[in-house]
């Protein structure tokens, strides 16, 4: 039996993402084969067989940040920084239906009709999740 | 050559796909410069094909510039986690101790290597697979140096292990023999990669990356318009007389 706090909080994240969430869609991608039947995880992802569309609801992130590309064995400083936001969403993993997203699917933002792909599934307490993304400008010809 | 290195990881993941052994553990799972972390959730083991380091002297000591005897460190991360095997899942190989996941990277650490560095799926192989043979004889020269390192970790809730493998490549460049434009789809490239172009099944994502590469190189080779360096002549009206005055624009004359 869940504890009276789940389920207080339970309550409380529809309210919170009734109230700060906007609407977002899941498109799930999987790699394709190749000419020879072989999975081929280098080549542009497809729609995936297994995993369908889901419109989903989430609390959207855009915070802007310094990043660094990273290189084995070397500072940071190596390379200079670059300014950008880093997208993330902070979602209720049960709209998912236990089919959640993983790294490569795409993810349309309705308000701005912005495309992302998302690198990071990050599993909070609580049935919450951080959905990490990344700016994917061709997932538009992608999925339409 | 930085095309090269593009060869290498071609030519080392067709060769790792066609270890018998690699591809049993690891199908679909060979990746080529991944950038994204390794997700808990996805299947494993897996390996990503980086290249990094390059140096190299030119073979011209005095001259300097093109060609270099290049160096390339060639890396392979090969990852594993312990994951307890549900209904969904269909890995085909699922170590059950630290000691098992342990020798199962080691097992596709000695299949990497055999297989990167002679072209057979083990030294005692008596032939060496066609993506072997062309990865030996086409773009590497020889493997002159091999580090392992192992770092694993339990904290994020699953036993994660990393194999680390980096090889030292010393790479075969282009000999130029003349500006002719080899014949072919990928004529344009340098070898290398024209090589492993051409062994490439059609369709494949590494078909793709090399066709797109020579449509950017054809730029390079497209025509343009040249002024012309002499005076241009105009064509004799009535051709058979002799002209009864002609000028000569002096500005023309050296």
């Amino acid at each position: 039996m869940a504890s009276l706090f789940a389920q207080a909080w339970s309550d409380a994240s529809a309210d919170i993402d009734a109230e700060f969430g906007e609407n977002l869609t899941l498109y799930p991608r999987a790699a394709p084969t190749d000419p020879l039947g072989r999975a081929d995880p280098n080549a542009r992802s497809v729609p995936s067989m297994e995993r369908w569309t889901v419109p989903f609801v989430g609390i959207f992130f855009d915070k802007g940040a310094m990043l660094h590309a990273h290189g084995r064995s070397m500072a940071d400083s190596t390379t200079r920084p670059v300014v950008a936001e880093k997208p993330m969403v902070d979602v209720d993993r049960l709209q998912f239906g236990g089919r959640e997203p993983v790294q490569g699917d795409i993810v349309l933002r309705h308000d701005t009709e912005t495309f992302y792909e998302v690198t990071r599934f990050v599993v909070d307490d609580l049935n919450r999740a951080w959905m990490h993304l990344a700016e994917h400008r061709a997932a538009s010809a992608l999925v339409r | 050559m930085s095309l090269a290195r593009t060869a290498l990881r071609l030519g080392v993941i067709e060769a790792l796909r066609s270890h018998p052994v690699v591809e049993a553990m690891c199908p679909g799972r060979v990746y080529d410069s991944r950038i994204a972390d390794f997700d808990h959730g996805e299947p494993v083991p897996v390996i990503v094909v980086t290249t990094e380091e390059l140096a190299g002297e030119p073979w011209n000591e005095q001259n300097g510039g093109e060609p270099f005897n290049d160096s390339c460190d060639l890396v392979l991360e090969i990852a594993m986690t312990q994951l307890v095997q549900n209904s969904d899942a269909a890995f085909l190989y699922s170590p059950e101790t630290d000691s098992e996941m342990e020798a199962s990277l080691d097992l596709l650490e000695e299949c990497a290597s055999s297989i990167v560095t002679l072209g057979r799926p083990t030294p005692r192989s008596p032939r060496p697979t066609a993506a072997g043979k062309l990865l030996m004889s086409a773009v590497t020269r020889r493997v002159s140096k091999r580090t392992s390192s192992r770092f694993a970790s339990d904290q994020t809730g699953e036993k994660l292990a990393i194999h680390l493998l980096t090889f030292r490549v010393e790479l075969k460049g282009e000999q130029i023999d003349s500006y002719e434009i080899a014949p072919g789809p990928f004529g344009i490239l340098p070898d290398p990669l024209r090589t492993i172009a051409g062994a490439m099944v059609e369709g494949s994502s590494g078909y793709l990356t090399c066709q797109l590469i020579a449509e950017r190189l054809a730029l390079t080779v497209a025509p343009v318009a040249i002024p012309p360096s002499q005076p241009v002549v105009t064509p004799d009206q009535a051709p058979g007389t002799l002209p009864t005055s002609f000028s000569v624009d002096l500005s023309q004359v050296p």
